[in-house]
């Protein structure tokens, strides 16, 4: 790991307008992280998870719809500055995303090796073979016959199948950054936690650094080196992933910590997050 | 679990969907969705059904409010057996049977506010109800549900967060009083601190409506916190039975070992 990090985001804010109305969805948003490392992203849904990711490349409407603040630093080059056309050649090829909901993802009308294929033509003129590169994408995410997979549709496959296979797509490009919006939220826990053992394995495999949005707090503790906590638009608490979980300093985080239900603890009534923000 | 006799009591319940050919001159094979499962829910406790999706927990869910075939089996209610009554002879017990579900938002009509949405279950069951009374009615039910009656009667289901539309969804299954209530995930979509409140409300109502859930879900953290009795399901069967404490310390099947294996501890 390089001491220097690989991505440094400074004040970085979105707004939304909508006619005459303005949501600030995210504001003051601030981290590094080096290369390998595994930010873990929690809060509430609303509170600017997804946008504040999207807008690391802009993934977002054009102004004056949507107004992007801050600087957003890839190995020293700020990506915010980028025209459009260098803000392609980013997306995918050094940050990468995917989504909770594989299957609205994935083109039902082409195949496998189609859909990859394709990542890999856009992001990697210099590859010549592109159907050997397919075959390789899905072996590298484990997939035991890569070669009738690349051959199937995406209805053809089970939930977790069609997650690897939007894996498969985004590590096809060799990024430096994967943005993994809650990649498992859709998927049953024995799968959730086959996904999770992947995504770890290849992060050490291939140095990628990842951000990962969640609500599960089971899967930070696990998996995350660095941990953010957003509320409304705002970070409220970061910090090492384990001195977050084991003493937050957030009455905020704290809540949503207590929230959860553990396996074992049957407790007679499940704290809420008011009745800990109350506490506080 | 009691000795008392069960309120629901299922009966090698088997659900086969009709199947597609996959090729014209196949004959088509039928979807084995629950094969032969037998259970009991005594009156005020909350069973569990637990498993991987595709396991065949909602079929069974819905085959008790006749949502799905009964291929074969019998389904006792307070000792009557339902499945082969007639639809009228069926309809009171689609009163004292209610079931809600992972998203309401889809059941919920989106051009009807929710006085309109709760009075829909009270111009069925209780047709002699005066407009007046149905809408005192409709605001003591989303008291119990704990929404301010004066904020939510004339919203609209898109106006609503995921937590609050689970709350309409409870009050419309409330609305018919009725005696079992079958809650198809009804946590899973929420998030955490949500899903904590909506939790602590179907348990509080319990207490005060001596309640009976069958209660279906994948997060074994969850389960075991609501149930009396948990039943895993894999493949359409039930292939472990037990309290929680037995489930989750002496798991015998190596699918609830994998099921507990995957629940992330911290
Ligand atoms: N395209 C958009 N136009 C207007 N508001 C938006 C848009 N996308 C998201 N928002 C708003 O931004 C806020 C943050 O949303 P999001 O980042 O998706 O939350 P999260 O991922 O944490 O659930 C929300 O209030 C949401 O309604
Ligand atoms: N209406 C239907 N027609 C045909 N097959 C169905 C239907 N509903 C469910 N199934 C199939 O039955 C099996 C059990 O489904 P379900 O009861 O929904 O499982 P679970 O609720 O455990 O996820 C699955 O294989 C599913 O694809
Ligand atoms: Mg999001
Ligand atoms: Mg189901």
């Amino acid at each position: 790991m390089s001491a220097e990090p690989l991505l440094k985001v400074r004040g970085l804010g979105v707004t939304f307008r909508t006619g005459d109305r303005v949501t600030v969805a995210s504001q003051d948003v601030n981290f590094e992280l080096k290369a390998g490392q595994v930010l873990a992203v929690v809060g509430e849904s609303g509170s600017g998870k997804s946008v504040s990711a999207m807008a690391l490349t802009r993934l977002l409407p054009p102004e004056p719809n949507c107004v992007i603040q801050g600087e957003v630093l890839l190995n020293g080059r700020d990506l915010l500055k980028l025209s459009e056309a260098e803000l392609t050649q980013v997306r995918g090829r050094e940050i990468a995303y995917i989504f909770q909901d594989p299957g609205t993802s994935l083109n039902p009308v082409y195949s496998i090796a189609y859909q990859i294929g394709e990542a890999i033509r856009l992001h990697r003129p210099e590859v010549t073979d592109v159907s050997a590169e397919v075959i390789h994408s899905l072996e590298a995410v484990h997939i035991k016959e890569p070669a009738r997979v690349a051959q199937q549709y995406p209805h053809e496959l089970s939930g977790g199948m069609q997650q690897r296979v939007m894996i498969a797509m985004a590590l096809a490009c060799n990024p430096k950054i994967l943005v993994a919006d809650e990649p498992t939220t859709a998927l049953d826990v024995t799968i959730q936690k086959e996904i999770m053992d992947l995504l770890s394995r290849l992060r050490v495999e291939r140095g990628m650094s990842i951000i990962l949005i969640t609500h599960n707090f089971g899967i930070v503790a696990h998996f995350a080196d660095l941990v953010q906590v957003m509320r409304s638009g705002h970070i409220v608490e970061q910090g090492p992933a384990e001195q977050v979980m084991n003493q937050p300093q957030h009455p905020y985080t704290k809540g949503l910590i207590a929230c959860i239900p553990r396996l074992g603890q049957r407790r007679r009534r499940l704290t809420t997050l008011k009745d800990e923000l109350k506490a506080s | 679990m009691s000795s008392a006799a069960p309120l629901l009591e299922v009966r090698d319940l088997s659900v086969h969907y009709p199947g597609r050919a996959k090729w014209f001159f196949q004959k088509p094979e039928p979807k084995k969705a629950v094969a032969n499962i037998s259970f009991s829910i005594p009156r005020g406790k909350t069973v569990s059904l637990v498993g991987e999706s595709g396991s065949g927990k909602s079929t069974t869910g819905k085959a008790i409010v006749r949502l799905a075939p009964v291929t074969t089996g019998e389904i006792f209610y307070e000792g009557v057996n339902l499945a082969p009554l007639s639809t009228s002879a069926f309809k009171p017990y689609r009163k004292k049977i209610q079931m809600i579900f992972q998203d309401p938002y889809n059941s919920l009509n989106p051009r009807s506010d929710i006085l309109g949405i709760l009075s829909e279950p009270l111009e069925i069951h209780f047709p002699h109800l005066s407009a007046a009374d149905r809408e005192a009615r409709c605001a003591q039910l989303l008291q119990s549900v704990e929404l301010k009656p004066e904020n939510y009667l004339r919203r609209h289901p898109h106006e609503l967060s995921g937590g609050q539309r689970q709350r309409i969804g409870i009050a419309r299954a409330l609305a018919v009083e009725p005696e079992l209530i079958i809650c198809d995930e009804p946590v899973s979509a929420l998030d955490v601190s949500v899903q904590a409140e909506v939790i602590n409300l179907l348990q509080d109502l319990q207490a005060q409506l001596g309640l009976t859930y069958l209660f279906i879900g994948h997060d074994l953290a969850v389960v075991e916190h609501v149930s009396d009795y948990i039943l895993v399901m894999s493949k359409g069967q039930i292939v472990e039975r037990g309290t929680p404490d037995q489930i989750l310390h002496h798991p015998t099947h190596p699918y609830t070992q994998t099921l507990l294996a995957a629940v992330p501890k911290f």
